[in-house]
């Protein structure tokens, strides 16, 4: 039996609030006293579509991730499911009791102990009776670990101890299907490990529709996957296709890449470096986007100097993933003409690749002394194969060594 | 049509009584006093208007003494206005769990009728001390003072729920009727009777709200001389209805009320 029914939903939302405000409220009023029927919302030229005609279904036992960039529809898709929104167009339909880790501590008054936010949070659970919730929120308070903290007020809690109290009230509701958006990384590493025992005992007997960015978690954690982009599902199916996909859309987009503020701008001094010519290649000069792991990756550049800097024109190049630089070569440290007769013909770089897999953004610079003659931010190389337990943005290596014994 | 309305406050009775709890513990924390400004708070207007009528500065224009007058009348009132605001601005309040949990409007706007049954309840024995003092009633009128608190309380979650509507929209709301509560309450007879201070301005005796203060007010002074419970019954009984056929039609908009938070 399909725990969720996702049937062609799209989901519109209006672009500018404030000049609607009144025709809506209207709308609103007058649907609540009967005036006006309640209809699907057709799509208007003020409304940018978050969700387009989504359709899949959930059974029980399996765990789905909704992977995608910001702005995809996957947490808006969530709310659906949970019922906070109403879908424009379509139809969701649930059999069973949903439980939604979307943010943990929602409705938390910090003033108040753990207890009484606990009391609070278990109130929200229907029809519970008194000995029941007594005995959920003793299960909560030792699942939390909190015992000696409970009758604090929660604001003298550090952030991982109340995203714990947070993670354990909401998850001992006993769900059929449980949504989770971005939370699983509550606390210190053994209690996550505790979260995912917890999440994976659900499982069994229920249904998980998991958001997140991390690739690593979702490869471990779900059985099937939907990419998502702008409001589309593109794909279906197994998670490491989904993850590759994700992983090449992510590369493709490089013009967002190239925007990015946190890697700098252009810039181009074009009274002494001319005709610049940068990109990656092979050892045969063909341009080349994508690297496999420990495969030597080539880097050409050509250019006319304008004035001959002499030794004093310095080249560098830093790495980037994710926004954080993470390697960089320099000519100040490693051996390379940059004499003005080379730089015409064209220099080519031999680059050992310790990269882990993933996009790599990277930009050439050319400096005199302090000033800059090019930045130019290239567009990103990917290293291809994506592993879950390999982690970490380079690669370290070994071989096997023959024991050598003292005499 | 109502039925879903009353099992989903039976479903989240819990739900009601702890919110309401919540909102109570969370007001007195911190506070040297703690739990007292719960009954102070609602206490010093009523001593005040006591104190002005003791030392002759309100006198009385009509047979009802003013004392009597002033306590029953801004208790009703605060009763009414406070459920009226308290319930409209329940979703606001508490969007925080409206936007990230699924629980339906209904519990929300019913604990939000908490705070004006605490302040009913701190003024209760001073109303049957002065009842005791200066009406004529008999033990079973007197019993029926503590439920004088639910027709105002049903009209305030009627309106309040109707309004909630609108302040999802415009948040101007809260300011204006806060506005309107203070300035009627004295404008409309409600402590004040309204000759004695604009008797040129008689239509705002018309304030349907004081016409039932004025009902409730004369029934427990003298049972005798109105058919005030009447009036009340069928006025409760027709509030009741509408604040459910109001409610399950705004169930039915919650979606699009929550994207609104």
């Amino acid at each position: 039996m399909n725990l969720i029914e996702v049937n062609e939903v799209s989901k519109f939302f209006e672009k500018s609030e404030k000049k609607n405000v009144v025709r809506e409220l209207a709308k609103t009023v007058l649907r609540i006293l009967g005036i006006v029927k309640k209809k699907a919302i057709s799509k208007e030229a003020n409304h940018f579509t978050a969700l387009k005609e989504i359709s899949f279904s959930i059974k029980k036992g399996e765990a789905i991730a909704l992977i995608g960039r910001n702005g995809a529809g996957k947490s808006t898709l969530l709310k659906i499911i949970n019922g906070l929104y109403d879908p424009s167009e379509g139809s969701v339909k649930v059999n069973g009791k949903i439980q939604a880790l979307i943010e943990l501590g929602a409705g938390f008054h910090y003033d108040l102990t753990g207890r009484e936010n606990l009391l609070f949070a278990v109130s929200m659970i229907p029809n519970l009776k008194k000995k029941d919730r007594e005995f959920l929120i003793n299960e909560i308070i030792e699942f939390s670990e909190l015992n000696e903290f409970i009758d604090f007020p929660v604001k003298k809690y550090s952030s991982g101890m109340k995203a714990r109290l947070g993670f354990s009230a909401a998850i001992f509701a006993n769900p059929d299907i449980l949504l989770v958006d971005e939370v699983l990384s509550v606390g210190d590493f053994r209690f996550r490990q505790k979260c995912l025992r917890k999440i994976n005992e659900i499982r069994k007997d229920a249904a998980v529709v998991l958001v997140s960015h991390n690739l690593q978690t979702v490869k471990l954690f779900c059985t099937r996957a939907l990419l998502f982009d702008r409001g589309t599902i593109v794909f279906d199916g197994d998670v490491q296709k989904a993850i590759n996909l994700y992983r090449k859309s992510e590369a493709r987009d490089e013009k967002e890449i190239l925007k990015n503020p946190n890697l700098g701008e252009d810039f181009h001094n074009n009274e002494i470096v001319s005709d610049l010519e940068v990109f990656w290649c092979d050892e045969f000069l063909t341009p080349r986007k994508v690297f496999s792991k420990n495969e030597p990756i080539y880097l050409f550049f050509k250019a006319t100097l304008l004035v001959d800097c002499g030794k004093d024109l310095v080249f560098s190049m830093p790495f980037w993933r994710d926004n954080i630089n993470i390697s960089s070569i320099s000519s100040e440290y490693d051996s390379c003409d940059l004499s003005v007769s080379v730089l015409k013909k064209g220099q080519l770089l031999k680059i050992h690749n310790i990269f882990n897999s993933g996009p790599i953004d990277s930009c050439f610079i050319l400096t005199l002394k302090s000033e800059y003659l090019v930045r130019k931010i290239l567009e990103p190389f990917e290293i291809s194969g994506f592993d879950a337990r390999v982690h970490g943005v380079a690669l370290c290596s070994f071989k096997e060594e023959p024991k050598k014994e003292e005499n | 049509m109502f039925k879903p309305v009353i099992l989903e406050l039976l479903r989240y009775r819990s739900f009601i009584f702890y919110s309401f709890l919540k909102n109570i513990k969370s007001s007195s924390r911190n506070n040297i006093l703690g739990w007292v400004w719960v009954i102070i708070t609602p206490l010093i207007p009523i001593l005040l208007y006591i104190f002005l009528q003791e030392i002759g500065f309100l006198k009385s224009s009509d047979q009802m003494p003013r004392a009597f007058y002033v306590v029953f009348g801004i208790t009703f009132w605060e009763v009414f206005s406070g459920s009226t605001l308290g319930v409209m601005s329940a979703p606001v309040d508490n969007k925080g769990i409206l936007k990230k949990k699924k629980i339906p409007f209904t519990p929300i706007y019913i604990a939000a009728l908490g705070q004006p049954f605490v302040t009913f309840l701190v003024r209760l024995p001073l109303m049957f001390f002065l009842a005791l003092k200066y009406s004529s009633l008999s033990s079973f009128e007197f019993i029926l003072l503590p439920l004088s608190f639910f027709p105002f309380a049903i009209l305030g979650l009627s309106i309040g729920v109707f309004l909630s509507v609108f302040y999802c929209y415009i948040r101007d709301l809260k300011n204006v009727l806060n506005i309107f509560f203070k300035y009627m309450m004295f404008l409309s007879g409600v402590i004040i009777p309204v000759p004695s201070v604009f008797s040129q301005l008689k239509f705002l005796e018309f304030n349907f709200v004081y016409i039932l203060i004025e009902k409730v007010r004369y029934y427990f002074y003298s049972a005798e001389q109105t058919n005030g419970e009447f009036y009340v019954l069928a006025f409760f009984a027709v509030q009741i209805l509408l604040t459910l056929l109001l409610i399950s039609r705004i169930s039915r908009e919650e979606g699009q009320l929550r994207e609104r938070l």
